[in-house]
């Protein structure tokens, strides 16, 4: 009996407990539902905020991956265009150099034959293989003449070509303009006296004259140009002027001759490449149309100019002016 | 008298053994040696043909490897010579003749058809003592050259 005493003791208190747990379960059950409520619900807010920033931080990493990836698409395809511009660079020198050789070989090759005829002319008037009748003196220098228009023919290509590529070498150097000028001057004696040309040239004294800084031997190219021009289109009996002359530091080099003159229509393209006018062609038929281009060339390279005047039937005067100070100064 | 005629005649005698002496020195001179090394057999001919009117000795080379065994075996003034040769080129074998203890004095002269300033320039820098285009010149002219730069 004492155990159901018991029993019922431990039963009450059970009871009781579980009457007290109960009884303060239920808050701590409620309290529990809504704080598990409460976090749930917040829980749930911070995840989503979560979620959006990841979602955005996502979004944005893909952004800059994808702008990344452009970047990078773009600077290879700057590398590659570099390295195509590189490539054609190279292309290009080549093909310069290759132009170059070309240029060099051809005028060796050309030459070569052109040496071998001028020296056998040479030789027979030099009487290296004995004298010469009237008739054969004649053609030998014929030949001698017709096979150095040709070396000349080729020197000027050349030149032009070169000037072209701009790779025409200058050197310049201070010297005197007149011995220059004489000589190219002498250089057309023999013709002029053949066509018995009335020369005349006004040339100061070296002494006289500043000394300039300059190509001689391009100078002595345009020069004989000009005289060779000028005695070329002059008929016979008629005459050249050459004078020299300086004024306000400016050198003054003028060619004036009574020869065919330049139609006024074409005056405008007497320095373009390989134009030769109209009336030029039908009283020399040999003539290339570059002796002036060089010229122009020439003096240009100087810082100087060149005009021309010229009437049709009555001459031609063409102009050089060399800048004194300029011409030092190069 | 008669001492003064034989003074007078040994004077004379002399003088003219003195002309005679200089004329064979002048003579001996004049024989220079020159090399020519050149593949184009009718220029060189022309060319010898010119330099022995004017007494030198010519000895012809139509490549380097003939020119080296001339050198060798003669001794030479003055080597005219052109670039482009079967084989060794001209300015090889002119760098190999300046860079020669036995050979560097000698003077050469470049004679080719290759006529570019920059071609003109490197045959000087490398010690040619002129350079001659051949299309420009003549044969006379180069032996002047040539008689000049051995004066």
């Amino acid at each position: 009996m004492k155990y159901v005493w018991l029993f019922q003791i431990a039963t009450v208190a059970a009871a009781g407990a579980a009457f007290y747990f109960f009884l303060f379960s239920i808050p701590a059950v409620l309290f529990f539902i809504v704080v598990v409520a409460v976090n749930s619900i917040l829980f749930k807010s911070i995840f989503s905020e979560l979620k959006v920033t990841r979602e955005s931080c996502s979004a944005e990493t893909a952004d800059k991956s994808k702008k990344i990836e452009e970047f990078d698409k773009i600077t290879r395809q700057l590398v590659k265009r570099e390295l195509e511009v590189a490539h054609a660079n190279q292309k290009l020198g080549e093909l310069d150099a290759a132009k170059s050789d070309f240029i060099s070989v051809a005028a060796h090759q050309l030459r070569t034959p052109l040496t071998g005829i001028k020296w056998s002319y040479t030789a027979l008037l030099d009487k290296t293989t004995g004298p010469l009748n009237v008739d054969q003196k004649e053609i030998a220098e014929k030949g001698l003449s017709a096979i150095n228009q040709s070396i000349d023919l080729i020197n000027d290509l050349l030149n032009v070509a070169h000037l072209e590529e701009g790779n025409l070498d200058f050197v310049f150097k201070k010297q005197s303009l007149i011995p220059i000028i004489k000589k190219a001057v002498n250089g057309i004696d023999l013709i002029t006296e053949e066509k018995k040309i009335k020369v005349t040239s006004k040339i100061p004294n070296e002494t006289d004259f500043p000394e300039l800084t300059l190509d001689g031997d391009k100078i002595a190219l345009a020069i004989a140009n000009l005289l060779d021009n000028a005695v070329k289109y002059t008929p016979i009996g008629g005459r050249i002027d050459f004078s020299v002359s300086q004024d306000q530091g400016l050198i003054i080099i003028s060619v004036q001759d009574s020869g065919i003159g330049i139609p006024k229509s074409q005056k405008g393209r007497l320095f373009s490449k390989f134009f030769r006018a109209d009336n030029a062609t039908k009283v020399q038929t040999s003539g290339t149309g570059l002796g002036l281009f060089m010229v122009k060339n020439i003096i240009d390279r100087h810082g100087g100019k060149i005009i021309v005047e010229s009437e049709e039937g009555k001459g031609t005067t063409f102009i050089v002016t060399l800048p004194e100070i300029t011409a030092k100064k190069s | 008298m008669h001492y003064l005629t034989i003074i007078r005649q040994t004077a004379r005698i002399k003088s003219i053994l003195s002309v005679k002496q200089i004329q064979m020195e002048q003579n001996q001179t004049a024989t220079k040696t020159i090399l020519i090394v050149e593949d184009d057999t009718f220029m060189a001919s022309l060319l010898e043909r010119k330099f022995k009117q004017s007494n030198f000795q010519i000895f012809r080379a139509a490549s380097v490897d003939e020119a080296r065994d001339i050198i060798k075996a003669n001794p030479i003034n003055l080597i005219l010579q052109d670039i482009i040769l079967p084989g060794t080129d001209g300015i090889a074998f002119l760098k190999e003749l300046k860079q020669s203890p036995e050979f560097k004095h000698i003077p050469v002269i470049i004679t080719s058809n290759l006529g570019q300033q920059d071609e003109i320039d490197r045959g000087l820098a490398e010690g040619a003592s002129d350079y001659i285009v051949k299309a420009h010149t003549t044969p006379g002219e180069i032996v002047d050259k040539v008689t000049n730069i051995l004066n």
